[in-house]
């Protein structure tokens, strides 16, 4: 069979499809204290996990939005390789409508990029941390999500934390999955799940429903 | 007689793995690939299953199967049909085989959703098909694409045979085989190590199989080209990888 071997120098390579997920994390005043040191812990063990895994690594591609006082882009989309695990800090009022609007502009260009560069992408998750309620109006944002989940062309995770998060809020983003609390500050859970998600739909093939993991682990489902 | 000795001039060679996320899940292999000659006709096809699809490697087998029997039993025909009349025949006859296996089996058609790709070929003329990804090439003197893969926006959405545009997005090629050395189908699977899609550029590992044909019998040739997709292209992707070629030998 010595000359029926194929070699990895007559084959070519193609850019993994990307994964682009847009984090929109609450990171106002009211967040201060042991929230946001867990949601801290928990950005960096879900950035560490999709690091660690071969296929999540190629394919993943995080930026992270947070509103609190202002809005800020602080981690941009990139490889995970390039990139740095941000320090959270709370301060000031929860501008959640501008935070999602700017999102979604992110998102936008990010699949514009992959498009130009000929790179195949799935389709966007954002995901949407609160733990109050918004103190901007939220119309067009909601509107925007809604229009793009009901299109198929995003899907969204709305997590409420702690008691006074405004859950219709966050269901105004979201005309499919209702949006869900998590259990106490467990956000080291949720982005561990998260992480597991994105490796299953970075395997994904054609005409393949992502098949979304058990969200008990994290999710306060108590009534 | 004389179409005997044309298509005597074709020889066809086949392969089909389970992909590394199939392998992970204990799902089966999806892609099903086929050589065949019958009534002077000589045609390779490849149906790569839907993923979510629960019956889809059946339904990749009944797609080929039924698309083989309408080509080689029509294919004067189809020569002189509009090319949506052509698209329209397959998959009624598609669809015909998938309700049917479905209905013994107390499933639906989506059930047994697939891709498919096909080449077939009668004295000068050939005939191709294509719905959904995958890539469908030819060696001129150089290699060339012959149909892309077509997906939605995203990467794990395309078109399938139960698709409800189905008929819209079959894709016919007609034409003549007269500088045609060889024709090749792969699944995206194999796609991706043998099309870059940012220049279109095909891999020379293509022209290589298709030198094997020239020096080596059928069965020698889809036991390298089993092998070579298990041990060298499977690595390239996590998907299933299948391959059907078929190379003029005169």
């Amino acid at each position: 069979m010595s000359n029926l071997e194929l070699f990895d120098q007559d084959l070519l390579d193609n850019p993994s499809a990307r994964v682009p997920v847009c984090l929109v994390l609450d990171t106002s005043g009211s967040m201060k204290g042991e929230p946001i040191d867990e949601l801290n812990r928990g950005v960096k063990l879900f950035m560490n996990e999709v690091r660690e895994d071969e296929m999540a690594a190629l394919s993943a591609e995080i930026a992270i939005v947070t509103f609190g006082g202002g809005v800020k882009q602080v981690v941009e989309f990139a490889n995970i390789e390039n990139q740095s695990i941000p320090e959270l800090t709370a301060t000031g009022r929860t501008p959640l409508g501008e935070a999602v609007n700017l999102s979604l502009d992110l998102l936008e260009a990010r699949k514009k990029t992959y498009a130009s560069l000929g790179i195949d992408y799935y389709q966007p998750w954002l995901v949407l941390m609160t733990d109050g309620a918004p103190t901007d109006d939220v119309t067009v944002a909601a509107r925007r999500t809604s229009e793009l989940i009901r299109n198929n062309k995003l899907t969204i995770f709305p997590i409420g934390i702690g008691a006074d998060a405004d859950m219709a809020t966050l269901q105004a983003f979201s005309p499919k999955l209702p949006p869900v609390r998590l259990k106490g500050l467990n956000f080291n859970e949720f982005f561990m799940w998260l992480s597991q998600s994105i490796t299953m739909k970075s395997q994904s093939t054609p005409g393949e429903d992502v098949k979304a993991l058990p969200i008990n682990p994290w999710a306060d489902l108590s009534l | 007689m004389s179409s005997q000795l044309e298509t005597a001039q074709w020889k066809s060679g086949c392969a089909y793995v389970r992909g590394r996320s199939h392998i992970k899940e204990d799902v089966p292999c999806q892609d099903r690939a086929k050589g065949m000659e019958k009534d002077g006709v000589a045609l390779i096809a490849l149906a790569d299953g839907a993923g979510s699809a629960k019956c889809s490697h059946i339904g990749a087998e009944l797609a080929i199967e039924a698309v083989s029997a309408e080509l080689t039993a029509g294919f004067d025909e189809a020569l002189s049909l509009q090319e949506e009349d052509i698209a329209a025949g397959w998959l009624d006859r598609i669809l015909a085989s998938l309700e049917s296996t479905a209905d013994a089996n107390g499933m639906v058609a989506a059930d047994y959703a697939s891709t498919l790709l096909v080449v077939a070929v009668k004295g000068d003329s050939y005939i191709a098909g294509h719905l959904g990804d995958g890539l469908i090439a030819v060696e001129r003197e150089e290699l060339e694409v012959l149909s892309h893969p077509e997906n939605g926006e995203y990467a794990n959405s395309t078109y399938f045979t139960t698709s409800r545009d189905a008929e819209a997005r079959l894709r016919i090629y007609r034409g003549n085989v007269e500088d045609i050395k060889a024709f090749f189908l792969m699944s995206d699977g194999t796609a991706a190590a043998m099309h870059r899609r940012t220049d279109d550029t095909l891999a020379p590992a293509l022209k290589t199989i298709s030198g094997w044909f020239m020096e080596h019998s059928v069965e020698t040739i889809e036991q390298a080209l089993h092998q070579n997709l298990e041990q060298v292209i499977k690595n390239k992707t996590f998907d299933d990888c299948s391959i059907a070629v078929m190379r003029r030998i005169d």
